[in-house]
């Protein structure tokens, strides 16, 4: 019975290595050729790692990828830094990874074993948080924005402006964010402040006198997406800062739309770094991995599964037109012309102590 | 020295022994990690020793001190609003109602609230205050008025009304433990004397509840100083309580110290106000003990 089983394990280890061999042509194995490390742990969160996205990987290369889910990439960097932590990669986003850089737990990757990286999306060739002293870190794999969003039949028509956060028309009907001092950014971007993560003294003020004068206007401010979605869908609100997921309210036929507003969208993505403690072998599968998720399987998993949008170019070509058009993601530039990239603030504690005077007021 | 003096002496030895678990326990969970907040409060984000936090609190700007009283008093309202209900529920229940499968089954309803847990209770009165929620939707029906009514939802009242609901049995059961076991012969006697059965209430059975009260009071108003849920869910923009605020400090700001801080002077200034709530029912209680407030004509007048 043992022997029948090892056995089996070699035949299925004999079959993905053919497998891998003859799918050696794919865009997305390139990387994964060189992979020899038999597992590797990814810290991400559990929306990017459902196992049927992993899964092809694992099939083609014959590296399991383990996961070390989290909510907030903060969790992760505090083992990391503690050492010992196990965590080869790990999924950052452009509102964090500068902290994680600073804290020293991220690596440069090669990117000749990232060929797919190429393929990204032109938009983000530029943008901070993926390059550090010249050296790249990270390859962005999911990207979205947050705009406002309101409902359209009580909102009388299309908005544009996000002045409409800030209108007596829609006095006791609008709500704002209550995280990551993001209304305090939508305030920065109204009044048309250019730096709004680094403001200085008197534009952090000017932002917080708006932000206390809009009070009697706001409904209440959400804590999480869900809240968000609960409001628009009861009609408590009718205009919004929000997220993606609010859109999700339109398969209820409840009319819900995204606006790209003239002062421009949040832009954020997430992106994967290799930690510190990927060396060798396990870092070459670490490569071939975030190969992997810039291919075209991958991301066109996600968008299915999860509903996220891929950067990747060549996943945006394999998906089906009806994913195409339900994730919007035809023409980025709708999306990212003049946005606003959501970084870290440079004085967290300034802008804490800014959000909560307007709290407290 | 008899021998059931020593037997009892010799008890109160193992009584005592028998406590020190409890005591070293208190030590170690209550006592240490408030004495490490309380230093804690005491330093600055560098670990520095520093005031700073708490002259922070003087700076009206920051609102911080706006929360602080906010907080007191809402806990007052609320323990006042939890009064107004728990105590002629209480009443009804321990002197009223003579079948104990009806008494048994109002504990139970109430007690059964509890089961759905705050989140619930605290959610379900948007469908109630909501713009298309009971109260806006009956209205408009009755046409008594044409729109929707925002501020029922989103604010202090929407906010005190769930803290109440979710806290106000607690002050019930205490009251209604207090009054059960007041017997009814002392009562009857009181009717017997001439007293009405509001003179009777006022003057006999609320003195003798006083400590299930008071209990109970304390009961209502401590968790009322730690809410975060009715807050934030119903409290809308203006109502923020010291709870979010400590939250706030340590979870996103991370902020330690000034969070330490915020928790000691919450606690400091609770403590105090509970003190005063005390001593002010306290007072009332045995006002109406010597003037009957059914009547208004002191005792010693009749």
């Amino acid at each position: 019975m043992l022997n029948m089983r090892l056995n089996r394990r070699k035949l299925i280890r004999s079959a993905s290595m053919g497998a891998m061999v003859t799918a050696v042509g794919r865009h997305w194995t390139r990387g994964a050729s060189a992979a020899a490390a038999g597992e590797i742990v990814w810290g991400t969160n559990e929306a990017y790692a459902r196992p049927d996205m992993l899964a092809p990987f694992t099939k083609v290369s014959g590296t399991q990828v383990k996961t070390e889910l989290f909510s907030d990439p903060a969790e992760v960097v505090t083992k990391l830094k503690a050492g010992g932590a196990g965590v080869h990669m790990l999924v950052d986003g452009c509102y964090h990874v500068n902290l994680s850089y600073a804290d020293g737990v991220l690596q440069p990757i090669d990117v000749a074993n990232v060929p797919n990286a190429a393929k990204v999306l032109d938009e983000f060739k530029d943008v901070e948080g993926l390059s550090f002293d010249g050296k790249v870190y990270g390859v962005p794999i999911v990207w979205g924005t947050n705009s406002m969003v309101y409902r359209a039949k009580e909102a009388g028509g299309e908005l544009t402006d996000i002045g409409a956060l800030f209108d007596k028309q829609f006095a006791g009907r609008i709500s704002m964010p209550n995280g990551l001092f993001e209304s305090l950014i939508v305030g920065a971007m109204y009044l048309g402040i250019k730096k709004p993560f680094v403001m200085t003294k008197d534009e952090m003020n000017s932002v917080v006198d708006l932000l206390i004068k809009q009070k009697p206007l706001v409904r209440t401010y959400w804590n999480d997406i869900g809240d968000l979605k609960n409001l628009m869908a009861t009609g408590e609100v009718v205009v919004g800062w929000g997220w993606q997921p609010v859109m999700e309210l339109r398969k209820q036929d409840i009319d819900i739309r995204w606006a790209h507003p003239k002062q421009g969208e949040l832009a954020w993505y997430d992106a994967n770094y290799l930690t510190k403690e990927a060396d060798g072998d396990v870092k070459a599968s670490c490569e071939a991995f975030t190969n992997y998720l810039v291919g075209d399987t991958y991301g066109r998993i996600l968008g299915e599964d999860a509903g996220y949008r891929t950067t990747s170019k060549l996943a945006i070509a394999a998906m089906p037109e009806d994913l195409q058009k339900k994730l919007d993601i035809n023409n980025p530039a709708a999306f990212l012309k003049g946005a606003t990239w959501f970084l870290n603030p440079a004085d967290p504690p300034a802008y804490q102590a800014a959000w909560d005077r307007v709290l407290n007021a | 020295m008899s021998a059931g003096l020593v037997k009892n002496a010799r008890g109160s030895g193992w009584i005592t022994a028998a406590a020190l678990p409890w005591l070293a326990s208190l030590l170690v969970f209550f006592a240490l990690p408030l004495a490490g907040l309380a230093a804690l409060s005491l330093t600055d984000q560098s670990g520095q020793v520093s005031l700073a936090n708490y002259a922070s609190l003087a700076d009206l700007a920051s609102g911080r001190l706006d929360v602080l009283l906010r907080t007191l008093r809402i806990g007052v309202i609320v323990i006042i609003a939890s009064l107004c209900i728990a105590l002629p529920v209480a009443y009804y229940l321990a002197k009223v109602v003579q079948s104990p499968r009806i008494e048994s089954l109002i504990l139970l309803l109430v007690s059964a609230t509890f089961l759905a847990g705050p989140l619930v209770r605290t959610v379900s009165w948007r469908g109630i205050l909501g713009v298309h929620g009971l109260i806006n939707e009956s209205l408009l029906q009755l046409g008594l008025i044409s729109e929707p009514i925002l501020s029922l939802l989103y604010g202090e009242l929407a906010m005190t009304l769930a803290l109440t609901y979710n806290v106000f049995p607690f002050l019930l059961f205490t009251t209604y433990l207090s009054m059960k076991v007041i017997d009814d012969r002392i009562i009857a006697a009181a009717r017997d004397l001439g007293a009405s059965p509001a003179a009777a209430f006022f003057r006999v059975v609320l003195p003798l509840a006083a400590p299930g009260v008071v209990t109970g009071a304390v009961l209502v108003f401590v968790p009322t100083l730690s809410a975060v849920l009715e807050p934030e869910i119903l409290g809308g923009t203006s109502s923020r309580l010291m709870a979010t605020a400590i939250r706030d400090q340590f979870f996103h700001a991370h902020n330690w110290p000034l969070g330490a801080t915020l928790t000691v002077v919450l606690i400091v200034s609770g403590t105090i106000t509970l003190m005063l709530v005390a001593l002010v029912t306290s007072l009332a209680l045995r006002a109406c003990s010597h003037y009957g407030l059914s009547t208004g004509v002191p005792s010693h007048a009749k």
